[in-house]
C-alpha cells in the first residue's frame, strides 16, 4: 500500500497580480522558443520579480523578500530545467519530481490527452514519499474524469476542490483537497496536472490555484516545445530518407551556377559517377545531356521557373552509356537561393522493352503481310502450274515471280539431267538482269562444290545467311551482291528433278519462317516441273504416234496401190488366156488358170481386208454416206454372191429370203453394207453343208434389224466372241484356207460405224443366227454428212 | 445393150499392161471401135483436138506430167467435151482417195485391178449416164 501524500517543506504564495505576469512571461516563452530562460530575465524579471515580492508563503518562516527570491529561483531553476530536457519523458519526470520536491505539493501527476483514442493516459507521479511512479496503468475518458470535464467544457484553467476522497488506485485512501490544472497548447487540451493533499495536515494555501495554473502553463508550453521538437526531427528525418533511399535519382542543384549541391545513391547509381564526382560539376560538365534541343528546352523552362513533369530525356551515363530517364524538375528556394530539384527515374529497360514489344508486333504484322504475299506467290504458282505446261514458258515466269515476290536477288532453277549426269541452269530471274544463257554444271570436284551442287547431292536444303561465313558457300563472279543463300533440292518422290537456287543481298534473309515457306514453293516448283516433263514426253510420244500412225498410213496406201497393179495384170490375162480370147485353151488349162484367177481374187481380198483393219484400228475408217440407199438390192447383191458360191460348191443348200415389204430408204455407205452381208452370207454358205440359209429382214420404227441363219455346225459359246476379233480365227474358220479371218471383226466395225450393233446366237450342233441391227436414219449419219458437205 | 462397136474410147495411162489389158476389153473381147491411148499427159489438150471425140474419157491418176485430177479440169474447160464422161481408173482405192475423186467431179471410177467380168454392165450404165463407181 502507497503512502499517503505527507506534510510538505515548502508552500509558495503567489497573489493574482503576480499570476498575471507569469502567465505573459510563459506566453512570451512560447513565441519565442528555445530562449525562455533568457526572456524571463531579460524581458519578464522585472515583472516576476514584482510577483514574488507581492507573494506570501504564509508556512515559511522565511520573509517576504527570501520568498520572492525563492520563488523567481525556483520558476527559474524548473524552467531551464525542462528547456534543456532531451526527452519527452525527461519533462515529465523533471516535471513532478520538482512539483513534490520543490514546490512542496504532497502528491503531483500528469495527465496527458490522446486526441485519437480520446483518454487521458497517466505518465508521471511523485508520492507524497517522494518516490517516482510511472502512472502508464491510468488510463480514462475525458467524460469519466468528471471534475477536469468541467473545468474543459467551461474554460476554466485550474480548480480546487477540498474536502474530497482522495483516490489511490481506485481506493479511497482518505480525505483531503485535490487540484487539476488544465495543460493547454495554444487552445488545445493536451493533458491535465493534478495534486492530492490531506486536509488533516493542513489547508490548500490562498496562492495554490494560481501557482498551479502557472505550473501548469509552464508544463504544457514544455511538452508542447518538445513535441513540436521531435516531429520537426522526424520530418528532417523523412525527407532525409525520401531523399537519399528514393529509388528515383535526385539531385539538387543551383539555379545560378548550375552546379549540383546535393544528390542521392540511386541518382549517382543511374549515372555511375560517385558523389565526389558530381557534387559541384555542372550537368554540361558531366556531359549529362546528349541531345541538345533537350538541354535548350530544360534550360528555357529552369530560366523562366517553370516546372517540368514527366519528361523522357536521354542522358549520358559516365561510361558512355545512353539510358532513357522520365524528369520532374523544380525550382526550389534553399537558404534564400533559387535552386531546382531533378527527380529521375531510369525508364531505359521500360522504354527498350516498349521498344521490343513494338518491335516484335510490328514483326508479326510484317509476317502477317509476308504471309499474306506467299500465299499470293503459292497461288500465283500454282496457277501458272495449272495453265503453263511448256517448260520453257513456265520456268521463266516462276523464277520471275518468286525472285520479285519475295524481293530476292537472284532465283534460278537448275535441272538435271540423268543422261548427262549434269545440272543446268535453266533458269534464272537476276535483279537488273534479263537473261541468263543456260550452262552446264558438272561434278568435277567432290571437295569443291557450290550449295547448288551440295543441294542435289545430299537431298538436302543448304542455307547460307551470311555467306562471308559460310563454309559451303562459293562466290560466283557474276552475283557479286549475294550474302545469302539458300538452295532446296527439287523432287518427284526419290527422283531428282534439279535445284532451285535463291540469293538475297541482305544477310539473314532466310529466317526459319522464311525457309519453310520457300521449301513448299520449292515443293510446288517440283509439281510443276515434273508435270511439264510429263506433259513434254506425251506430246513427244503422240507426236511419234502420229508420225508413225501417218507412215503406216501412207505406206498401207502405198503397199494397196502397188500390190493392185501387179494383180490387174495377173488377173486380166490368165482371164483372157483362159476365156480364150488371146485363143484356143484346152478344158485342162481353162481349170488350172482358173485356179491362178482364184489365188489371185484372194489376195485381192486379203489386201483390201487388211487396208480395212488398219482403217479401222488407226480410227480412220470413213464411210461414203448417202440418204437414199436401198438395203434390199444391197443384200440381193449379197445373196447372189452367195447362190454363186453355193452353184461352185455343188452345195444343196438352199438360201431363204423373208423380207418386210416397203422398207424405206435409209442412210448409210451402201457399199460397206453390201461388204457386211457379203461377209455374213459367204461365210453361211461356206460352213453350211446341208439345210437352209435364211436371210431374214425385219424393220421397225426407225431400225431395221437383218438375220443370216444358217443350219450349220454352230459356234460354241466362248468362240462368240473371238470371231470379232482381228487376226483370229476359231478352228473351224482356220481349217478354211481362203478366210482371212478379218472378215467378221471388220464387218462389226462397219456396223458399229453406221451405228448399229452386230451380234451372234449359236448352237451346237443346230446352226447359227448371225444379227444385224440398223438404225434407218441415223442422226450421227446425218450430222457427219452436214459437216464434210459444209467442208466441201 | 448398148453397142459400142461405132465408139471410140479414150484412156490416159501409162502403164503398159493396164493399156493393153483395156485395149483387149474394149477392142477383143467388146469389139469397141478403137481405144485411143495416150501414155502421158502431155500437150493433153492439143492432142485431143487431134482426136476423134471419145464416147467415155478413162483417166488414170498417176500420169504425167499432168495428174488424172488435173487433166479432168483441164479437158472440162474445152465445150466440146463438156458431156463426155469421165471416169478414173485407180489403184488407190481408199475410201478418202476416192472420196476426192467423187468431189473432184468425175463422173465414176474404176478401181485396179479391173473386173473384165463387169466392164461391160459398167460402161453400159456409164453411156446412159449413170455415174458408177466400182472400186473394190
Amino acid at each position: 500500500m502507497r503512502r499517503l501524500f505527507e506534510t510538505h517543506k515548502l508552500t509558495l504564495l503567489v497573489i493574482g497580480t503576480i499570476s498575471m505576469s507569469v502567465v505573459l512571461i510563459v506566453l512570451l516563452t512560447m513565441l519565442f522558443d528555445g530562449v525562455l530562460a533568457h526572456i524571463i530575465v531579460a524581458i519578464g524579471g522585472v515583472l516576476l520579480g514584482t510577483a514574488i515580492l507581492n507573494g506570501v508563503y504564509r508556512h515559511a518562516r522565511l520573509s517576504g523578500e527570501e520568498n520572492l527570491n525563492r520563488q523567481f529561483h525556483l520558476l527559474n531553476t524548473i524552467n531551464n530545467r525542462l528547456a534543456n530536457a532531451d526527452t519527452l519523458d525527461e519533462i515529465y519526470r523533471q516535471a513532478v519530481t520538482f512539483a513534490v520536491n520543490d514546490l512542496a505539493f504532497e502528491r503531483f501527476a500528469i495527465f496527458l490527452y490522446d486526441p485519437i483514442e480520446k483518454v487521458f493516459l497517466g505518465t508521471y507521479g511523485v508520492d507524497t514519499d517522494g518516490t517516482l511512479r510511472n502512472e502508464g496503468y491510468f488510463k480514462r475518458s475525458v467524460k469519466e474524469m468528471d471534475r477536469v470535464y468541467t473545468l474543459i467544457e467551461n474554460g476554466v484553467r485550474s480548480k480546487l476542490w477540498q474536502g474530497v476522497p482522495i483516490y489511490d488506485n481506485n481506493k479511497v485512501v482518505g480525505v483531503g483537497w485535490n487540484a487539476n490544472a488544465i495543460l493547454y497548447e495554444g487552445t488545445t487540451v493536451i493533458g491535465w496536472v493534478a495534486t492530492d493533499n490531506f486536509i488533516t495536515h493542513r489547508d490548500p494555501p490562498p496562492y495554490l490555484l494560481d501557482l498551479l495554473t502557472q505550473y501548469g502553463i509552464l508544463i504544457g508550453h514544455h511538452i508542447s516545445r518538445k513535441r513540436k521538437e521531435i516531429q520537426i526531427g522526424e520530418t528532417e528525418e523523412r525527407f532525409y530518407k525520401a531523399f537519399h533511399a528514393n529509388p528515383a535519382g535526385i539531385v539538387v542543384a543551383n539555379l545560378n551556377t548550375f552546379q549540383y549541391v546535393d544528390v542521392n545513391a540511386a541518382f549517382l547509381k543511374i549515372f555511375g559517377y560517385t558523389r565526389e564526382e558530381v557534387i559541384g560539376k555542372s550537368p554540361d560538365e558531366l556531359n549529362l545531356y546528349v541531345n541538345d534541343d533537350d538541354r535548350v528546352y530544360v534550360l528555357n523552362k529552369l530560366r523562366n521557373r517553370e516546372t517540368i513533369r514527366g519528361m523522357e530525356l536521354k542522358g549520358r551515363r559516365k561510361d558512355g552509356n545512353i539510358i532513357i530517364g522520365r524528369n520532374s524538375i523544380e525550382v526550389i528556394e534553399v537558404d534564400g537561393e533559387p535552386h531546382y530539384l531533378v527527380m529521375s527515374e531510369d525508364v531505359t529497360e521500360q522504354k527498350n522493352t516498349e521498344a521490343a514489344l513494338q518491335k516484335a508486333k510490328d514483326e508479326l504484322e510484317q509476317r502477317v503481310l509476308e504471309r499474306t504475299r506467299d500465299l499470293k506467290v503459292a497461288m500465283d504458282v500454282s496457277r501458272e502450274i495449272a495453265t503453263v505446261l511448256d517448260l520453257d514458258e513456265l520456268l521463266p515466269k516462276l523464277v520471275a515471280l518468286t525472285r520479285e515476290s519475295f524481293d530476292l536477288y537472284v532465283v534460278s532453277i537448275f535441272i538435271w539431267s540423268p543422261q548427262m549426269q549434269a545440272l543446268t541452269l535453266r533458269v534464272a530471274s537476276i535483279r537488273g538482269q534479263d537473261k541468263v544463257e543456260a550452262q552446264h554444271l558438272m561434278f568435277t570436284n567432290e571437295q569443291d562444290y557450290g550449295m547448288v551442287l551440295r543441294a542435289q547431292k545430299t537431298g538436302e536444303m543448304v542455307l547460307a545467311n551470311n555467306v562471308t561465313e559460310s563454309p559451303v558457300y562459293s562466290p560466283v563472279d557474276s552475283l557479286p551482291q549475294t550474302r545469302s543463300e539458300v538452295t532446296f533440292p527439287l523432287m518427284a518422290g526419290d527422283h531428282y528433278l534439279g535445284v532451285v537456287d535463291l540469293q538475297a543481298d541482305k544477310v539473314n534473309r532466310f529466317s526459319p519462317e522464311d525457309v519453310r515457306i520457300l521449301k513448299s514453293l520449292a515443293d510446288i516448283f517440283s509439281i510443276a516441273i515434273q508435270n511439264a516433263q510429263l506433259y513434254a514426253q506425251q506430246v513427244n510420244l503422240a507426236e511419234e504416234l502420229q508420225a508413225v500412225d501417218t507412215m503406216k498410213s501412207q505406206f498401207l496406201a502405198s503397199m494397196s496401190h502397188e500390190l493392185r497393179t501387179p494383180l490387174n495384170a495377173i488377173l486380166n490375162f490368165t482371164k483372157f488366156v483362159s476365156r480364150g480370147t488371146l485363143g484356143e485353151v484346152t478344158p485342162k488349162q481353162v481349170q488350172a488358170l482358173e485356179k491362178v484367177i482364184k489365188s489371185g481374187q484372194h489376195l485381192l481380198s486379203l489386201i483390201n481386208d487388211i487396208l480395212d483393219i488398219s482403217k479401222i484400228e488407226a480410227d480412220a475408217m470413213n464411210l461414203f454416206i448417202e440418204v437414199d440407199v436401198d438395203l434390199i438390192s444391197e443384200l440381193l447383191v449379197a445373196v447372189d454372191t452367195g447362190r454363186n458360191l453355193l452353184l461352185e460348191n455343188n452345195s444343196d443348200v438352199k438360201i431363204v429370203m423373208d423380207f418386210d415389204k416397203d422398207l424405206p430408204r435409209m442412210v448409210g455407205d451402201k457399199r460397206r453394207l453390201r461388204q457386211v452381208f457379203l461377209n455374213l452370207i459367204s461365210n453361211a454358205c461356206k460352213f453350211t453343208e446341208k439345210g437352209t440359209i435364211t436371210i431374214r429382214l425385219r424393220y421397225q420404227d426407225d431400225h431395221v434389224v437383218v438375220a443370216v441363219i444358217d443350219t450349220g455346225t454352230g459356234i460354241p459359246i466362248e468362240e462368240h466372241e473371238m470371231i470379232f476379233s482381228a487376226f483370229k480365227q476359231t478352228k473351224n474358220g482356220m481349217r478354211q484356207r481362203e478366210g482371212t479371218g478379218l472378215g467378221l471383226p471388220i464387218s462389226r466395225r462397219l456396223v458399229e460405224a453406221h451405228h448399229g450393233e452386230m451380234w451372234l446366237e449359236s448352237t451346237v450342233g443346230k446352226g447359227s443366227a448371225f444379227f444385224v441391227k440398223l438404225p434407218l436414219r441415223s442422226k450421227e449419219l446425218l450430222a457427219q454428212l452436214e459437216k464434210d458437205t459444209n467442208v466441201t | 445393150m448398148v453397142s459400142i462397136t461405132d465408139k471410140t474410147f479414150l484412156y490416159v495411162e501409162d502403164d503398159a499392161l493396164s493399156q493393153e489389158i483395156m485395149k483387149l476389153i474394149l477392142e477383143d473381147m467388146l469389139g469397141a471401135k478403137e481405144l485411143i491411148i495416150f501414155a502421158d499427159s502431155k500437150n493433153i489438150l492439143e492432142r485431143l483436138d487431134r482426136i476423134a471425140i471419145p464416147s467415155i474419157i478413162f483417166l488414170d491418176i498417176h500420169v504425167e506430167p499432168y495428174s488424172g485430177l488435173q487433166i479432168l479440169e483441164m479437158v472440162r474447160t474445152k465445150p466440146d467435151f463438156e458431156n463426155i464422161p469421165i471416169i478414173a481408173v485407180t489403184a488407190s482405192v481408199m475410201n478418202d482417195e476416192v472420196q476426192q475423186l467423187r468431189q473432184a467431179g468425175f463422173d465414176g471410177g474404176i478401181g485396179k485391178p479391173i473386173d473384165q467380168d463387169v466392164i461391160p454392165e459398167l460402161i453400159d450404165r456409164i453411156l446412159n449416164g449413170e455415174e458408177v463407181w466400182h472400186v473394190t
